[in-house]
């Protein structure tokens, strides 16, 4: 009870257990519209889990944060969805997979704090190449259209 | 007899032999690189395994699973730093006997301790599966509705500290197991009109992303956590002799034989995990060494590089690797999450864990059990082999470069199951869920256990209840159907035993 008001709502069990009851919500006024016989498990699961949830929210109105929610679990992981959420959306906007992952890995390379811009570069174009070449030419894993298409398949 | 013939036929082709050493080989590599550990190298690999005929896909599977334990080790002793979190004690008397000279010595432990508890699990797997097998061939619905009580149970029960947040886990789980078509009426539940989520969430991306892309994220935390804090970093311990006098395995075998007693016992539990063997493995090695070696000239404190504390956890760790099998292949219940992977591996190729695993593709099952058998012969030899070449080449790998390489293999495996952008998106999703569960402390076992029982809890229940007449007795009926009693009795034990143990300590305290 003695944590200052910026601590708690740091506080992870928080915010989970709030995303967590809208989640049992939804998902419960859901399988109400559902039909008889598929109605009653997802009801029963759904009420568990909003049940568990609120229990989770009061334990977490009533006692200290373990270990607050800082920027330093949010941005390297946010960074890293982002960049991979770009990347799935550049390869289905036809910008092939050459151009794409080459950009993604530039990112996650300078996010793990390399610094030379040079070898950031030419690991990134390794790793491009490396990938490419295992999993296009070799396993054969069929790529999105892409607008180097008539230099290689899906690059 | 025959049958265990059977699967060293099939296991004996050399093609298959070759991809369980590969395994192996990739395993002791991976569990090798602090970071990257079994889960991550199995997500990656099962969408790829799928262009593989079974037999070699699964010879892989049980290569790298069983090697990556032991791999995590190599690191442990050198690095201080655990390869895998199986590795996690063995860090303190492997690295400590390293730092004093006798690294050589101190891996050869590890390596033994780990062989002589795979065989040992290998063994129980050999004997326990097929018996409960063909136990499990007789459960009807009811027993079947019972056993997946008592799997959630099991994993529930046994976190003891945090069973509400095991239970949100479960749930979680069994509600992304009833995404799709209903089984018993064909109406589509929460698909949000998704032609792709007709069939359910697919299974693969949704593992790679719960464990590859998750391990990503955490250990993109890490590098961003540790980079102001690069402490000196010290040169690694000379390897030097790795010969192991036949005093020190006489002295060692009872360590291993409790160790690996304790492996298979939390082993075949659904959900115990290794973590659990390994600290009461460790425990009891402990209590041995006090009572006969400590105080001896020559012999170091506990945790200061005593052989003891390297060979029960590695002998503990490797023994759940095969005993964690024995639940899934009779029972089609993962014992870890590690091996709740092999569902998805096997799921690609049309194969469901289970007692009818062993009916209607025997072949296969005994393989697989004997696989377990002889990866362990195999990683012995290569184990040596991979230490020289880790300690030169892997320990080199900046952890900078992994993160984008782990994240490009996990979307590139998703995609390629089905070549469908929307499985990068499953595994996404699944990562930054599976991440935000790890950081609010919800544990990803019971979700995994949830989505692998889902379907087969609800018709069985479903079942259950048609042919009782809407009577939910049924299930603990002890003259009717004793079995599912019997399940249904453990599982309130499983809940009521940390509760009740709450409740009296705080009786206790408050006296």
């Amino acid at each position: 009870m003695s944590s200052s008001p910026s601590a708690r709502w740091r506080n992870i069990d928080l915010w989970t257990a709030l995303a967590l009851i809208g989640v049992a919500a939804y998902a419960a006024l859901q399988a109400l519209s559902f039909d008889a016989g598929s109605r009653p498990f997802p009801l029963v699961v759904a009420s568990v889990l909003g049940l568990a949830a609120v229990m989770q929210l009061v334990l977490s109105l009533r006692e200290d944060p373990k270990a607050p929610l800082g920027s330093a679990d949010l941005l390297p992981a946010g960074a890293c969805v982002a960049l991979m959420a770009g990347w799935a959306t550049a390869l289905s906007m036809g910008l092939g997979f050459g151009l794409s992952t080459f950009v993604a890995q530039l990112g996650f390379l300078a996010l793990a704090g390399m610094r030379q811009p040079v070898k950031i570069a030419g690991v990134a174009l390794l790793i491009t190449a490396v990938s490419y070449t295992i999993f296009v030419l070799l396993l054969e894993v069929r790529l999105p259209r892409s607008m180097l298409q008539a230099i290689a398949p899906g690059l | 007899m025959d049958l265990i013939l059977l699967g060293f036929s099939v296991l004996l082709q050399p093609s298959v032999l070759m991809m369980l050493v590969l395994g192996v080989f990739v395993g002791l590599v991976v569990g090798s690189i602090p970071g990257i550990n079994d889960n991550i190298a199995f997500a990656v690999f099962i969408p790829f395994s799928f262009s593989l005929p079974v037999e070699q896909a699964l010879a892989l599977m049980v290569g790298v699973y069983c090697a990556a334990a032991t791999g995590g080790a190599i690191p442990a002793i050198m690095l201080r730093v655990p390869g895998t979190a199986a590795a996690l004690l063995t860090t303190l008397d492997g690295n400590a006997m390293a730092r004093r000279g006798h690294a050589g010595r101190a891996l050869s432990i590890a390596m033994t301790s780990s062989v002589v508890g795979g065989i040992l699990s290998a063994l129980v797997l050999l004997i326990c599966a097929p018996l409960l097998a063909q136990v499990a061939l007789r459960f009807g619905y009811v027993e079947n509705a019972a056993l997946t009580v008592l799997g959630l149970s099991c994993v529930v029960g046994l976190l003891k500290n945090n069973i509400l947040k095991g239970v949100i886990s479960a749930a979680l789980g069994l509600l992304v197991a009833m995404v799709g078509f209903s089984q018993s009426t064909g109406f589509p539940r929460y698909t949000f009109g998704n032609v792709n989520l007709i069939e359910g969430i697919p299974f693969v991306p949704l593992l790679v992303g719960l464990f590859g892309v998750a391990a990503a994220l955490e250990l993109m935390r890490d590098i961003v956590k540790e980079r102001g804090d690069e402490s000196a970093q010290t040169g690694l311990p000379k390897i030097g002799s790795m010969r192991l006098e036949g005093s020190l395995l006489r002295r060692l075998m009872p360590t291993w034989l409790t160790a690996s007693a304790i492996g298979n016992f939390i082993g075949v539990l659904p959900g115990a995990g290794m973590l659990m063997a390994i600290y009461l493995a460790y425990d009891q090695a402990a209590r041995r060494f006090r009572r006969r070696f400590a105080g001896q000239p020559g012999e170091p404190e506990w945790g200061q590089g005593t052989p003891e504390g390297i060979a029960a956890p590695e002998a503990a760790n490797n023994s759940v690797t095969a005993s964690s099998m024995v639940p899934l292949l009779s029972l089609g219940i993962p014992g870890n999450s590690t091996s709740a992977l092999f569902i998805g591996a096997m799921a690609l190729h049309g194969l469901v864990p289970g007692p009818l695993l062993f009916t209607q593709n025997s072949g296969i099952a005994w393989m697989i059990i004997v696989a377990f058998l002889a990866c362990n012969l195999v990683m012995w030899p290569l184990a040596f082999v991979v230490i020289r070449l880790v300690s030169g080449t892997v320990f080199a790998i900046p952890r900078s470069v992994m993160v984008g390489v782990i994240l490009l293999l996990c979307v590139l495996g998703a995609y390629s199951d089905g070549n469908n952008l929307f499985n990068v998106w499953v595994a996404l999703v699944a990562g930054v869920v599976a991440y935000v569960m790890n950081r609010a402390g919800i544990p990803l076992g019971p979700a995994i256990l949830g989505l692998v029982l889902g379907a087969q809890m609800e018709a069985s229940f479903a079942n259950s209840l048609l042919i009782a007449r809407g009577d939910w007795l049924v299930f603990i009926d002890p003259v009717a159907h004793p079995i599912s009693a019997a399940m249904i009795a453990v599982s309130a034990l499983m809940w009521l035993a940390p509760m009740l143990g709450s409740l009296g300590r705080r009786i206790a305290k408050a006296r």
